[in-house]
């Protein structure tokens, strides 16, 4: 077991009244994909948070036991006034790996050229969406967790990340929760579906495919293209001086 | 075991530089610029007590007098005003699973403590350079100082860090108290020369006792009968008790 969710409960931060997730419980296990389906406020990103740690239970218990990765293509340890270098190097040590190779597979892979040395903020969304889907990716876990997309950025790019996902999951479980029924019909060995407080499993994909459509979420209808994931960089200090 | 040490150094040192890369971002000379502000305060009291004519209360110059109160009142106020920032708004733990809550408080207090050791090493060589005795005579109670007042600026930093979070309004309050308490930590005057009934009261001060210890490192021979090393640390173990059973208690309730 890499991720354990046992009886936890969550009322929503908006509106308190409101619970988000009642007796919660599931598991994941080393290796599976798990893709979870919500529509819009159903609660995924505070599931994510949760399994993160970033945000605690109201009651029950999580418990992780193996490396939990950094939200995918999120701004996790990036500051936008630092070059996409030093960003690099800081998250090598942050994680504990070598920085040379780790900002060689970086600057290779996330292919922003001269714009590596440059201060994040100078980066366009998709130039962004190619460093931070790259980083969150090279750092090595048991478990990589989304909150949105699993792949993005330029044409070229989104599908060389596509392959890296692919071969990421050959090596680590996922935890991803989306609204996008295409990622989970793609990427997941199993699905759930958020509805009411619950997470329902079905024994296939496919059966949860249809389970989420079945509740009125229709792609194409609700206008979801892409899930996107949080990409704006909150400076993590009320100032340097 | 050992892996978790290495990984929690690894975070560590890396907090730190990347606190560095950030402040060189404004300037190449960023990290000077934070330097300027200790030098300028200090720079603009000599004037003004040089102006007035005033005597050291205690050897024979005033600028070594002055140094030696407000070089560790800086240190107290300047790290616990850095830390208990980074306690209050937690930072890059909610974002990258690595990093724990405090390590950025540790980071930045850490850099802070080498930033106010570089200042007072060079106001302390300025005065050499100008013959001025400035050489410390007792340079192990002048380290011990130097440490009881650091871990003291952490334990109250962490106290007021939480509290700052969970009552905005905390922050403001301590900000003014914490400026305020340069009158009432013996950094212009000594405490043997004040009536005892104000000597009773400000004994009560912790940051006086900091500043007398640190006074005793430096000139060897100076009186400290108002010095009680007990009571200094009695307030650094009260105050890390104090805020790590805050943080523990409601460290929950400043993440939602």
């Amino acid at each position: 077991m890499i991720l354990e969710f046992r009886g936890v409960e969550k009322r929503s931060r908006v509106d308190p009244g409101r619970p988000l997730f009642s007796d919660l419980s599931f598991a994941i296990g080393r290796g599976v994909s798990v893709g979870i389906l919500g529509g819009r406020g159903s609660g995924k990103t505070t599931l994510i948070d949760m399994a993160l740690g970033a945000v605690p239970p109201d009651a029950g218990r999580i418990t992780r036991a193996g490396r939990l990765s950094m939200p995918i293509g999120s701004p996790g340890t990036l500051s936008r006034h630092l070059s996409a270098e030093d960003n690099c190097r800081f998250t090598a040590r942050a994680f504990n790996l070598d920085a040379e190779s780790f900002c060689r597979f970086v600057e290779k892979f996330s292919d922003l050229g001269p714009l590596f040395r440059r201060p994040v903020s100078y980066l366009n969304a998709s130039k962004r969406a190619q460093l931070t889907y790259t980083l969150t990716y090279a750092v090595p876990a048991d478990c990589y967790v989304s909150d949105g997309g699993l792949w993005n950025g330029g044409e070229a790019f989104r599908e060389r990340c596509r392959a890296l996902a692919h071969a990421r999951r050959r090596q680590a479980a996922f935890l991803f929760a989306t609204a996008s029924v295409r990622d989970v019909s793609e990427f997941a060995d199993i699905a759930g579906v958020i509805h009411e407080g619950k997470i329902t499993f079905y024994d296939t994909v496919p059966d949860a495919v249809r389970a989420f459509r079945a509740l009125g979420h229709d792609e194409a209808k609700a206008g979801v293209k892409e899930a996107q994931p949080r990409t704006e960089i909150e400076e993590d200090d009320d100032g340097v001086f | 075991m050992r892996q978790a040490l290495s990984l929690q150094g690894s975070v560590i040192y890396g907090l730190i530089l990347r606190e560095i890369a950030l402040k060189f971002r404004i300037s190449r000379s960023g990290y000077l610029l934070s330097l300027g502000e200790p030098i300028f305060q200090y720079i603009l009291m000599l004037s003004v007590f040089t102006a007035i004519q005033r005597k050291p209360d205690f050897g024979t110059s005033l600028a070594l007098f002055l140094a030696t109160g407000i070089i560790p009142f800086f240190l107290f106020m300047h790290l616990s005003a850095r830390i208990s920032g980074a306690v209050r708004n937690g930072g890059l733990y909610k974002r990258v699973p690595t990093i724990n809550y405090l390590d950025q408080a540790f980071a930045k207090g850490i850099l802070e403590l080498l930033t106010l050791v570089l200042f007072g090493s060079l106001v302390f060589c300025t005065l050499v350079f100008f013959d001025v005795p400035a050489v410390p005579q007792a340079p192990v109670n002048l380290i011990l100082a130097i440490l009881a007042i650091t871990a003291l600026a952490f334990g109250v930093a962490l106290f007021n860090g939480v509290l700052s979070s969970l009552f905005k309004l905390w922050a403001s309050i301590y900000s003014i108290v914490s400026r305020s308490m340069i009158f009432f930590s013996g950094v212009f005057y000594i405490p043997a020369t004040l009536p005892p009934q104000a000597r009773y009261y400000l004994e009560f001060n912790p940051m006086l006792h900091g500043v007398e210890w640190f006074r005793h490192g430096v000139y060897g021979n100076y009186p400290v009968n108002s010095l009680d090393v007990p009571y200094l640390l009695g307030w650094v173990l009260g105050s890390w008790a104090m805020g790590l059973m805050l943080l523990a208690a409601l460290k929950e309730r400043m993440l939602k």
